[in-house]
């Protein structure tokens, strides 16, 4: 099983452990108590830097966090976002195992890795009742990721710098994350994580459509009785802006223009390029690609 | 823990490999004559804190011969040839940190991936002439001349240097090295050619090829154990790139002056370098029987093409011992196969065959360099067999 947090942290290169939430509606056995009332936004920094805590109410020194985290209904006004109905008997602040939800602190430029990863994260907050509020009840209840950027208690008798924010996940979301993050550093593209070409993806997508499989920087199939290989040149400058067909062929063989034919060993290739435009195909698409292709090889080459 | 060698007697295929292969007396030797009871071998004897400097057995003697062999006036041994390729970026980068050139260096498109990161290492910026693609892969010496003007005229500096890789790790492509070392040589840009996969395997003269630094893969291509490289230069270079330690900690005054710090102090005093000294004799002798070898492997590469779905890729003539073929003959069958892309590694490992990268079957890269005609038969037929199951 994937180990979310060492996972996550190694990816983000963060100091702070991921800490799980777990929102518990039964008086657990044993309380692992702070030794003095704390904030909950106290508590989740803690626990970033190895600490564990399950608390209950009296151990709470923030009366917002009490709404938040559903330890009490409201009276008077309502506060959101909340955990309701108020069923909430402890909290445990620390593993991720098992947690509801999963905080992470962030600075700017490890949120945009989590965002990128994530495939985006769409982010509701104002800057109060945040880390007990935003982070915590707003994804518990919604099942959906947010950011917080804190507010004034967290920064101020929290503790957390200017340049921190969280980001919070549902624990599903977390594990898919990681899940992901080892994937990738798997492969990172190709078994040796190196990359021997960098065509964009729908190009490759749009001819394996036409049925031609990517080799090492170029395409290879069939048309008809053809063997056909697909290479994408570059300018100087490195923009892939012409499209080479080439028809190897182990023997003799004859072309006209646009095609050439040059021996190489024991083989002649067939070879012509073009601005994908002029002969009407459409890489990202894919549109006429095996059509156009055919129509050129069968007007201009001929088996001898 | 039983570990045991599972490849025990394989015949290996793997081009990263076959040059680097010990003749089976030096194997012999290096355990009979307790070799290998010890990583520091040949350190008994080391007077001057520098393992290249040691005289009994005498590894100045070996780096002499060594620089001798390949036209140079200076030879060091290093941590593989990657560290050789670190020592000369390190060199010049300092050339472009005084100012007297740019810190971007050229590298040609095939270049190996240790060239890239020991430049990277460096802080040196790296620009590539362009190849000609598909299926040959070949460059021109008269690109890297204007990518030159190109670097001169963007930074106002020459480059740093010039890097050429004699044999590429992809295609096995032979670089024109004569033709881009008289280029250099015009235009005054230090020259670095990384021979991993040909020095030990054939000739090569760095004076008449005007390099200026020489890096070389011993357990790739000169018959030893690794990780080994050597740094091969001549006197108007290694004074800069073998420059010893000059600096000084500020409390206890200790100094390292024999050290050099470009190849980390003092480099291998172990076993590959004993295995490397072992085999020199065998792998000069070697190298005249290159030709034989080439025609050896032109053969083989026209068999393999002979079956089927299978075309080699690079020059063709090709004019090196690795052979990259496209296989999409094989990779139809893996497609069917309940292994997959690694049904073609376990069938040549059922018949005692080891070395293809497993996993794949668009592309394999094998050598049969030093195999003997039997032998080559054998890998050929195996091939047919596998391709036959279509």
């Amino acid at each position: 099983m994937v180990d979310i947090d060492n996972t996550i942290r190694s990816y983000l290169g963060s100091k702070y452990r991921l800490v799980g939430i777990k929102i518990l509606n039964e008086i657990p056995k044993d309380f692992n108590r702070p030794k003095k009332p704390l904030r909950h936004c106290q508590m989740v920094r803690e626990a970033a830097l190895g600490k564990t805590f399950t608390y209950d109410a009296k151990d709470l020194s923030c009366p917002n966090a009490e709404l938040a985290l559903g330890f009490v209904e409201p009276k008077y006004v309502d506060v959101e976002p909340r955990i309701k109905p108020s069923n909430t008997k402890a909290v445990r602040v620390g593993p991720v195992e098992g947690a509801d939800v999963v905080l992470a602190i962030v600075t700017p430029k490890q949120l945009m890795d989590l965002a990128v990863i994530s495939g985006g994260i769409s982010a509701q907050f104002k800057g109060e009742i945040a880390v007990c509020g935003e982070a915590t009840a707003k994804v518990f209840m919604e099942g959906k990721p947010n950011i917080t950027v804190l507010c004034n208690g967290a920064r101020i008798l929290g503790e957390y710098k200017d340049s921190e924010l969280i980001v919070s996940l549902p624990y599903d979301d977390a594990k898919k994350i990681a899940e992901k993050i080892v994937t990738l550093e798997k492969k990172g593209g190709a078994l040796c994580g190196c990359l021997t070409s960098d065509i964009p993806k729908q190009i490759i997508l749009s001819l394996k459509d036409n049925g031609f499989e990517k080799g090492t920087d170029y395409f290879f199939g069939r048309i008809d009785d053809w063997d056909v290989r697909i290479y994408l040149d570059k300018d100087q400058g490195g923009r892939y802006d012409r499209i080479t067909i080439h028809v190897p062929v182990k023997g003799e063989v004859k072309a006209q223009k646009p095609f050439t034919v040059r021996k190489r060993g024991n083989w002649s290739d067939v070879t012509g390029t073009f601005e994908p435009e002029e002969i009407g195909i459409n890489l990202n698409s894919g549109e006429n690609l095996k059509e156009t292709i055919r129509a050129l090889i069968e007007k201009n080459v001929k088996m001898e | 823990m039983e570990f045991t060698n599972k490849y025990k007697g394989y015949t290996i295929v793997n081009p990263l490999m076959t040059g680097g292969i010990l003749p089976e007396d030096i194997q012999k030797n290096l355990c009979n004559e307790e070799w290998l009871r010890v990583g520091y071998s040949l350190c008994f004897n080391c007077l001057e804190g520098r393992s290249s400097l040691v005289t009994k057995p005498s590894v100045k003697d070996h780096l002499q011969k060594i620089a001798e062999f390949f036209g140079g006036d200076v030879a060091e041994h290093t941590f593989g040839c990657r560290a050789a390729q670190f020592a000369v970026m390190h060199t010049v980068r300092e050339l472009a940190k005084e100012g007297s050139y740019s810190d971007t260096i050229i590298a040609d498109p095939n270049s190996h991936y240790t060239t890239n990161i020991a430049a990277e290492m460096n802080g040196l910026k790296v620009t590539e002439p362009p190849h000609s693609g598909y299926p040959e892969y070949n460059y021109t010496a008269e690109s890297f001349a204007d990518k030159i003007d190109e670097v001169k005229k963007d930074t106002g500096k020459l480059p740093a240097l010039v890097v050429v890789t004699h044999v590429d790790p992809y295609y096995g492509n032979l670089a024109p090295v004569k033709e881009i070392g008289k280029i250099c040589e015009e235009k005054e840009v230090p020259y670095m050619v990384n021979a991993a996969y040909t020095g030990g395997i054939l000739p090569i003269n760095i004076k008449e090829l005007k390099v200026d630094f020489l890096t070389l893969s011993a357990h790739k291509s000169m018959a030893s154990l690794g990780p080994l490289g050597y740094l091969v230069t001549t006197f108007e270079h290694s004074k800069k790139v073998f420059q010893t330690s000059k600096q000084r900690p500020d409390w206890s005054g200790r100094a390292f002056g024999k050290k050099i710090p470009n190849i980390f102090g003092c480099s291998v005093g172990g076993i590959p370098l004993i295995s490397s000294m072992l085999s020199f004799s065998h792998v000069k002798k070697r190298v005249q029987s290159w030709e034989t070898e080439l025609e050896k492997t032109r053969r083989f590469a026209d068999d393999m093409e002979d079956l089927g779905g299978i075309m080699l890729l690079g020059q063709n003539p090709h004019n090196h011992h690795l052979l990259h073929f496209e296989t999409p003959g094989l990779w139809e069958i893996s497609q069917k196969h309940k292994r997959k892309g690694f049904f073609l590694s376990e069938e040549l490992e059922k018949r005692k065959i080891n070395g293809v990268h497993k996993g794949l079957t668009k592309h394999i890269k094998i050598s049969v360099y030093g195999l003997d005609k039997e032998e080559i038969k054998r890998i050929g037929d195996a091939f047919r067999e596998i391709a036959d199951k279509k």
